[in-house]
């Protein structure tokens, strides 16, 4: 991989040199330091905090004046308080996630020097890249799907369905001559509507909102408990490990889904009941493949040369031990938020998801493409489940794709 | 001052098999711009004692007791946070495999700097340049550049360079090397142990080394520690305690040595069960020469052989007075046995048995 390092550094010219034994006599001694008299840096602000401090005010000023108000700022609705949850999510995972990537510049290059290699997930990055910022911004320009049932059963664009049995009515052209005659797609209804004539685009983007907010709140409470937890138990070891494991084993014994139908008769649907008991039940496993990525880099030699140079438990944990096991997270985390999303839109599929929210859910969707009932069966209005099934199964692929990828970009050992 | 003085250190792990005495009553000392070094064979206790020093043993399973002072100060009595400052800062570090020693997932110049700014509140660019000049001091080629390279871009000599210029970041005054040059080449090692020798003249530091090499601890000691089982054996002036070993156990540690004018000879029998040491002188079931004092009863206490080298050694290479160093816990020297039995047992009585075969 001569094209990923620096031309001033990449010499085989002036190895030979290199190779030569040392002579240490040439060397100058290294000057004795006077420690006392440097400047002291002081401290120095903890931008990082402070902003994530700051911006989590912000989001609760916007809560209260909502909630004074009675409308947001964002959006037409008044927003519910799994809008809240991801909005509070997004601005963690951000001051989380980006700030060492400004702050070290040089290094972010690096990573994308060496993620840039594999063509195939910079694809799948750039359609997720896609994906985020149309679940961000795409429901909220194109608002709820709205039902117009004189426009019910459009097909997409340059196909046809038998009018008159499938679609009722036509906003195309009509093409054929006696029985059958055809509907042809328009561009007014680019991927087609569904019978009540919701617009499949404002349903896809819907869909992908919903997905996204299942991820990243996911995300966002499943990673770092299950990190800490993982981390802990197996950094800390002794009682602290024997409870904490003892626990993740209960946890991991609770049916989710019975925890969930249970809580659904209580409180009633609603995706954040899903994405709450869903996580909450789900990070056990992630947090074991921690622990014991942890117990194997605790024993590495570097643990013991930061611990003898007078580094602190904490800090250990923070620099040493949390890189080295990211690569575990980062693979944890990869297989449990593309399996809720999936659980999100099974359970939507069967009804006991979080349905006539203001987003509608690929799993709602998908049903509907389904549940055409008389003269209509789900062969003749593919467009309704097949197009919400492509885009999840894109994303899921792309997703996976791209976090084998980071973990192979985060793992220096793998720069030869 | 003396910089460091270990006295009656005894350390013990309960482990499921019961206690293990791991030291059992080390005592040595250290003068600033000093080389001790430690040998003995593997489970000897070398390491324990020099991770004891900065308290790097995990207590527990392990436990301390005794008196380590370092420049005044009694280690073992003083608070965690304490230790820590002096950790890395005044007492050093350099561990026996370079491999595993650096953090791989940051760069060299990264590792530096974390080193220079954990006890030294300067801003990261200062670091960085001091780091650049340890580098190019422990003789890394183009220090400027190689400072961003990842550990896995450097080979197992140039990594333990590394870990010596960290060791050295905040100019301490010991420097504890355990077997710094057991996992490199012949010649590598070479190269570090002139490093070592000319850092510490530079700088003044005292340094620890343990090593079970006895041709490096010629190369590098002043003094010598010579283990077994957890006790100190012998120790003194490095020249004393090769010219002169005193203890049975050291000469037979050197007569392992590989000569051109004799195979090596192995001890015999194997090495103590730590959990349960032998009674006496943990020595005495492999000695040639044990007699029925060194079979009870515990290690003998270390009685100076000054007298007996004076009256039989005739080089005058020491001065007297550092002669009163030279110690050996062994029952022929506490004034009731003759101490030539084994001081001069190789000349006299063993090399005949080999000349037959």
């Amino acid at each position: 991989m001569t094209s990923d390092t620096d031309p001033t550094t990449d010499g085989g010219t002036t190895d030979p040199s290199a190779e030569s034994p040392i002579d240490p006599a040439d060397e100058t001694p290294i000057e004795t330091v006077d420690w006392d008299t440097l400047d002291d840096d002081g401290w120095s602000v903890p931008w990082r905090w402070l902003g994530l401090v700051a911006s989590l005010g912000v989001v609760a000023v916007l809560y209260r004046r909502t909630q004074v108000t009675g409308t947001d700022l964002l959006l037409p609705w008044s927003p519910t308080n799994l809008t809240w949850a991801f909005r509070v999510s997004l601005v963690v995972l951000a001051f989380v996630g980006l700030p060492p990537l400004v702050r070290n510049r040089e290094r972010t290059l690096r990573y994308w020097r060496r993620f840039r290699s594999n063509r195939f997930a910079v694809a799948c990055l750039a359609y997720l890249v896609a994906f985020v910022v149309l679940a961000l911004v795409g429901p909220a320009i194109a608002g709820r799907p709205r039902v117009n049932i004189t426009d019910g059963f459009q097909p997409p664009v340059f196909t046809q369905v038998w009018y008159g049995r499938i679609a009722t009515s036509c906003v195309g052209p009509v093409v054929g001559e006696g029985f059958p005659k055809h509907c042809v797609g328009t561009m007014q209804y680019p991927l087609g509507t569904t019978k009540l004539g919701q617009d499949m685009v404002s349903l896809l983007l819907s869909g992908m909102h919903v997905s996204l907010q299942v991820a990243v709140v996911a995300t966002a409470f499943m990673v770092p408990i299950a990190t800490t937890v993982g981390i802990v138990s197996g950094y800390v070891g002794g009682r602290v490990d024997t409870v904490l494991m003892r626990y993740v084993d209960i946890q991991q014994s609770v049916p989710a889904l019975v925890v969930y139908i249970i809580l659904v008769f209580l409180f009633g649907k609603s995706l954040f009941l899903l994405i709450a008991v869903f996580g909450l039940l789900n990070w056990g496993s992630i947090a074991r493949l921690v622990r014991s990525e942890v117990l194997q880099r605790r024993e590495e030699q570097y643990i013991e040369v930061a611990r003898s140079a007078g580094v602190s438990r904490l800090t250990i944990l923070r620099r040493h031990i949390l890189p080295n096991v990211s690569n575990t997270v980062l693979v944890g985390a990869t297989q449990k938020i593309p399996q809720l999303v999936l659980i999100e839109t099974a359970l939507t599929f069967i009804d006991l998801g979080d349905i006539g929210r203001r987003y509608v859910s690929f799993g709602e969707t998908i049903r509907e493409g389904f549940r055409g009932a008389y003269q209509n069966p789900p062969l003749e209005v593919w467009w309704i489940w097949i197009l919400p099934v492509v885009v999840l199964a894109t994303t899921i692929i792309a997703f996976g794709v791209v976090g084998d990828a980071l973990r192979d970009v985060f793992d220096p050992r793998g720069e030869l | 001052m003396t910089l460091l003085s270990v006295s009656d250190l005894r350390v013990t792990f309960d482990t499921d098999r019961g206690t293990v005495q791991a030291l059992d009553g080390v005592d040595f000392e250290v003068e600033r711009g000093e080389t001790l070094c430690l040998v003995g064979e593997s489970g000897s206790g070398k390491t324990i004692a020099c991770e004891s020093i900065p308290r790097l043993v995990p207590t527990p399973p392990g436990d301390l007791d005794g008196e380590i002072r370092f420049d005044g100060r009694d280690l073992l009595a003083a608070t965690d946070a304490e230790v820590r400052s002096l950790r890395g800062d005044r007492i050093a570090h350099v561990f026996q495999n370079p491999q595993g020693a650096l953090d791989p997932v940051y760069s060299i110049g990264e590792q530096l700097v974390e080193a220079v700014q954990i006890h030294r509140d300067v801003p990261t660019e200062q670091a960085r340049q001091r780091a650049i000049r340890l580098l190019d001091r422990v003789g890394i080629p183009d220090p400027a550049e190689r400072i961003d390279e990842y550990p896995h871009e450097f080979s197992g000599g140039m990594k333990q360079r590394v870990v010596i210029a960290m060791a050295l970041a905040t100019d301490p005054d010991l420097l504890v090397a355990d077997e710094p040059t057991t996992a490199v080449d012949v010649t590598t090692q070479s190269q570090i142990l002139d490093l070592l020798a000319e850092l510490q003249d530079e700088r003044g530091m005292a340094i620890v080394f343990v090593t079970h090499d006895l041709g490096v601890a010629a190369q590098i000691a002043d003094r010598v520690v010579v283990m077994y089982a957890g006790e100190v054996m012998e120790r003194g002036d490095v020249y004393d305690v090769f010219d002169r070993p005193a203890h049975p156990y050291t000469r037979a540690l050197l007569d392992c040595l590989p000569r051109r004018d004799r195979d090596p000879e192995p001890i015999e029998g194997s090495f103590p069960d730590p959990t349960d040491p032998p009674d006496g002188c943990r020595f005495h079931p492999r000695c040639p020469h044990a007699v029925a004092e060194c079979r009870d009863g515990g290690q003998p206490p270390l009685e100076s052989v000054a007298e007996v080298a004076n009256g039989t050694a005739e080089d005058g290479g020491t001065p007297e007075a550092d002669r009163q160093d030279h110690c050996a816990s062994c029952v022929y020297y506490d004034g009731d046995h003759d101490p030539a039995v084994v001081a001069d047992g190789e000349n006299e009585t063993e090399e005949p048995e080999e000349d037959p075969r």
